[in-house]
């Protein structure tokens, strides 16, 4: 660094201290919380160390949820898996195939078809609630992974990222693919794909974390318990209407909640910093 | 846009296109004509009677006490949680540029909130603000102040702004880190020669320098705060105490789902439209500027 | 106006590298001294340090007569001017000159005053409002070089300032760094990989080679007597013929028996094994010449060619003619070379040996 005052170098890591407990905060009152039984849950204030209840409460929250309204958390947390994974892949395989249409393609319309895309950023699900809702009803896909997804499923995030990326790979591979005699699928499996691996590394990160953590579209969609995402099952569990929120079981389903999207981005954290900042631009 | 070494095929792009389009026309500008449509018309619940209203709606709307209640209430909220959010986060981004010891570990710790749902936020810090058993409820009774945020609008208020804010600083602090390790070292060195001090240098170089990257950020902000707030409010307050959290995505919801109210809904629906397209517009209008060098 | 004196400077990183070993230079008021070498040799580093950009990890760096190890760049009162111009992109051309002034609270006439008299000497006082993306490469150097000048500092460092330019512009503006610095009289750290723009630019020059100064002196010195063999090869181009022989009476012959032999200056003890280096420029076509050149390839250049071939005892020269070469591949042409111009290094340690 430019000048050597270790004044300012212990001020920054003072402020970097705070800020990281500001942030880390809630995460640390909830795994305590986590690990108690009901009766300390009633005491003021939460705890602020760990209990021994941990193992009891989260077998507790996944085999048998928490009563009445709450069906238990293992099942929704395998709905939460498979709305996350499906939108991830779904989305990357069709914006790919989108953005190799429009980037590597003349035909009529084309700019046409990329107008329509551009136009869906400005349109987020919030905009449309009760007209897409009724469709999806009127399509029979309520409670169904199918009605979960597939309205998410086209976005113009990522087809504009593929479609970025692929006006970088340089002309002479398509045309030394081309003389090579490869086709245009062919073309795409074996020497774009390829080459796009990080892009869609990244993209899958944020798609996954995307779908895991919707809550809007699967409140309106699931009707039916067996469909319940564990994000979405969280408010029902702390707005319980009959009785008083059995806050250690909540707290065991947050953290159910939050695990698995916190462990893509910290296992993948690299990747998915690239692809977010690519991505806006 | 194109590249000069294109594949022929004549079914092969629509068919590639199919996907993507079809559910695009579908699920998006079906229901948003529908929206349209649905705005300038009054239909009871049941779907018996019709009638072509022009912009009553919208004039209900506009007129309705609660509706522009929300409106400012959303103005507040997304604002001041937009300025918490990116001060913060660029205080934090610029002091993980200077260290070079542990900046990997503090990166990592203050990005991992990008992974929580906003409902979960809700719910997490709901839980530490709790009246009975919070233990930041608990501080701030010990300090005197009554906090009771089922029962007191500005506190619930208060409440959101802060999960929200704390939501947003992980995202905004990833682009301010990147933006600031994209300013040339060499400027920087150039302006300590050129006797600024680190506090100066900010303000007189890093800061402008930054413009691009704030600016993109602030309405990156506004437009997250205004939808993804949906699961923190609906969590957290249910749009209460006696709607002084009702924000307006969450009174779209609200209207179309348990009130009932299709036309209102519908009209509240495209005035959010609208303000979605201007700031997009905004957006890609600015971006034509961004690169200084 | 200032001197400046390296006292067994050195600089090791935290990991162990020594990326600068004991450097002693001392600079005189007004001169343009020149860092030269090959890219990591510690000639970036070593300006760094007398810029405060980087610590000093043994040593002493003094600006006239003063230690200034513990100093921040701002306040040793010098100036830089870095490969890549480094200039503040969302100020305008009179802004960037302007800065380092007004962060020192200069009057604002007396900023204005400087500003101006600068551009009027850089040509730039009709791109004063324009803001650097907008001004080509040689415009946005100039701009940097403005930035320096009107701070008048103790001293001007230049970083590879020319290697960003191209070839033709490179020539043009070397010529008007030099003479600027003629007319202010302010001296000069230079540092460069260009060995042209080192000879032409410096009072003196200082070659590095792996954090070392292999030499330090004029440019007449350093071509005419260079210290080692790196500095006799790095300098001059084609580069110096360097051939393994052995020490005779009175001579020296380049490789075994039957190889020819060069008389020198000085007699020398007989036997001893040495390296030979011989300039291409320096082999005079001379029919009675002791080498005899077997041609195996000619490049014509137009003004000059050179001649590519084999002495006997299987030594490879090349030699510098002037005009069109007049021989082809398969002929021989006879040489010869004056004893000044035959340099002798000692095997073991790279080190000449006074012939």
């Amino acid at each position: 660094m430019v000048e050597r005052r270790p004044l300012l170098i212990f001020f920054a890591h003072a402020v970097l201290i705070t800020g990281v407990a500001f942030i880390c905060l809630p995460l640390w009152i909830t795994l305590v919380a986590s690990s108690h039984d009901l009766p300390r849950m009633f005491q003021a204030p939460a705890p602020l160390w760990f209990g021994d209840h941990m193992l009891e409460n989260y077998r507790t929250v996944l085999e048998r949820g928490l009563g009445a309204n709450a069906p238990p958390v293992g099942p929704m947390l395998v709905n939460s898996l498979i709305m996350a994974l499906i939108i991830a892949i779904g989305k990357i395989t069709i914006s790919m195939l989108s953005a190799y249409a429009i980037v590597y393609f003349r035909f009529p319309f084309r700019m046409g078809f990329f107008w329509l895309i551009f136009i869906t950023l400005m349109l987020p699900v919030e905009v449309r609630i009760l007209p897409t809702f009724k469709v999806v009803s009127d399509l029979g896909m309520l409670d169904s992974y199918g009605g979960l997804t597939i309205p998410l499923i086209a976005s113009a995030t990522a087809t504009f990222l593929f479609r970025q990326f692929f006006l970088t790979v340089p002309e002479e591979l398509a045309e030394a693919a081309r003389i090579d005699g490869a086709g245009p699928l062919r073309f795409f499996r074996d020497i774009l794909l390829p080459l796009s691996k990080t892009n869609i590394a990244a993209l899958f990160v944020i798609q996954f974390i995307y779908g895991w953590n919707q809550y809007l579209w699967p409140l309106i969609v699931s009707t039916n318990e067996s469909y319940y995402t564990v994000v979405m099952g969280i408010s029902r569990m702390v707005n319980a209407v009959d009785t008083a929120p059995q806050w250690n079981l909540v707290m065991a389903t947050a953290m159910l909640a939050l695990i698995p999207p916190v462990i893509v981005v910290l296992a993948m954290q690299r990747l998915f910093v690239k692809g977010l900042v690519e991505s806006e631009k | 846009m194109i590249k000069r070494a294109t594949f022929q095929g004549r079914a092969l792009p629509y068919a590639l296109l199919l996907p993507q389009i079809a559910i695009t026309l579908v699920f998006f500008f079906w229901p948003a004509g529908q929206a349209l449509v649905q705005s300038v018309l009054l239909e009871d619940a049941f779907g018996l009677s019709t009638k072509f209203v022009w912009l009553d709606n919208f004039e209900r709307v506009f007129s309705d006490a609660y509706y522009l209640n929300s409106m400012r209430l959303t103005a507040v909220f997304t604002v001041t949680s937009c300025v918490i959010a990116m001060a913060v986060s660029l205080l934090l981004a610029t002091m993980a540029d200077r260290v070079i010891r542990g900046a990997g570990v503090y990166k990592t710790l203050l990005i991992w909130p990008y992974a929580v749902a906003p409902a979960l936020a809700g719910v997490l810090w709901g839980f530490m603000f709790n009246p009975t058993i919070g233990v930041l409820a608990y501080v701030l009774e010990a300090v005197g102040i009554k906090w009771n945020f089922y029962v007191n609008g500005d506190q619930a208020l208060f409440l959101i702004t802060l999960a929200a804010a704390w939501m947003q600083v992980s995202y905004n602090f990833i682009f301010f880190l990147a933006g600031l390790q994209a300013i040339p070292r060499s400027v920087i060195e150039a302006a300590a020669i050129d006797g600024a001090g680190p506090f100066k240098r900010f303000w007189t170089i890093i800061f402008p320098l930054l413009s691009p990257t704030t600016f993109f950020l602030f309405v990156l902000n506004i437009v997250h705060l205004f939808f993804d707030s949906f699961g923190i409010v609906h969590a957290l307050t249910g749009g209460g105490p006696g709607r002084s959290t009702e924000i307006l995505v969450f009174k779209v919801w609200s209207d179309s789902f348990r009130a009932l109210d299709l036309g209102g809904s519908a009209a509240q629906s495209v005035v959010l439209m609208a303000i979605v397209i201007a700031l997009t517009v905004m957006q890609f209008r600015y971006i034509e500027r961004r690169v200084h060098y | 106006m200032a001197t400046i004196d390296l006292v067994e400077v050195r600089k090791i990183y935290p990991n162990g590298v020594e990326a600068v070993k004991g450097i002693d230079l001392a600079v005189a008021d007004g001169e343009l001294i020149v860092l030269l070498g090959p890219s990591g040799c510690g000639k970036s580093t070593l300006l760094r340090m007398v810029a405060g950009l980087e610590t000093v990890t043994k040593g002493e760096v003094r600006i006239d007569g003063a230690r200034v190890n513990d100093q921040e760049p701002a306040a040793r009162d010098i100036a830089m001017v870095f490969q890549n111009y480094a200039l503040y992109p969302h100020m305008r051309v009179y802004d960037n000159m302007a800065y380092g002034l007004r962060n020192r609270r200069m009057p604002r006439p007396e900023i204005d005053r400087r500003v101006r008299a600068a551009a009027e000497t850089l040509g730039l006082s009709t791109l004063l409002d324009r803001k650097p993306r907008q001004l080509s490469g040689g415009q946005r150097q100039r701009v940097a070089m403005g930035r320096a000048i009107v701070r008048e500092p103790k001293a001007f460092l230049f970083d590879e300032p020319l290697s960003n330019l191209d070839a033709k512009l490179r020539g043009q503006v070397r010529v008007e760094i030099k003479r600027l610095q003629r007319r202010l009289g302010t001296t000069s750290l230079y540092v460069t990989h260009d060995q042209v723009e080192a000879m032409t630019l410096a009072d003196r020059l200082v070659v590095m080679n792996q954090g070392a100064a292999e030499q330090i002196g004029t440019p007449d010195e350093i071509y005419s007597r260079p210290a080692t063999l790196f500095v006799a090869g790095f300098i001059g181009a084609p580069a110096m013929n360097i051939v393994d022989g052995t020490m005779e009476k009175g001579s020296v012959r380049l490789g075994g028996a039957g190889a020819p032999t060069l008389p020198l200056e000085r007699a020398q003890a007989a036997g001893r094994a040495v390296k030979i280096g011989l300039r291409p420029e320096h082999l005079v076509p001379d029919p009675a010449g002791p080498l005899a050149l077997a041609i195996d390839l000619v490049e014509n250049l137009g003004a000059d060619a050179l001649l590519y071939g084999r002495v006997p005892g299987g030594a490879s020269l090349v030699v510098r003619v002037e005009g069109a070469a007049l021989h082809k591949a398969g002929e021989t042409l006879r040489f010869a070379v004056l004893p000044r111009n035959v340099h002798l290094f000692e095997p073991k340690n790279a080190r000449r040996i006074a012939a």
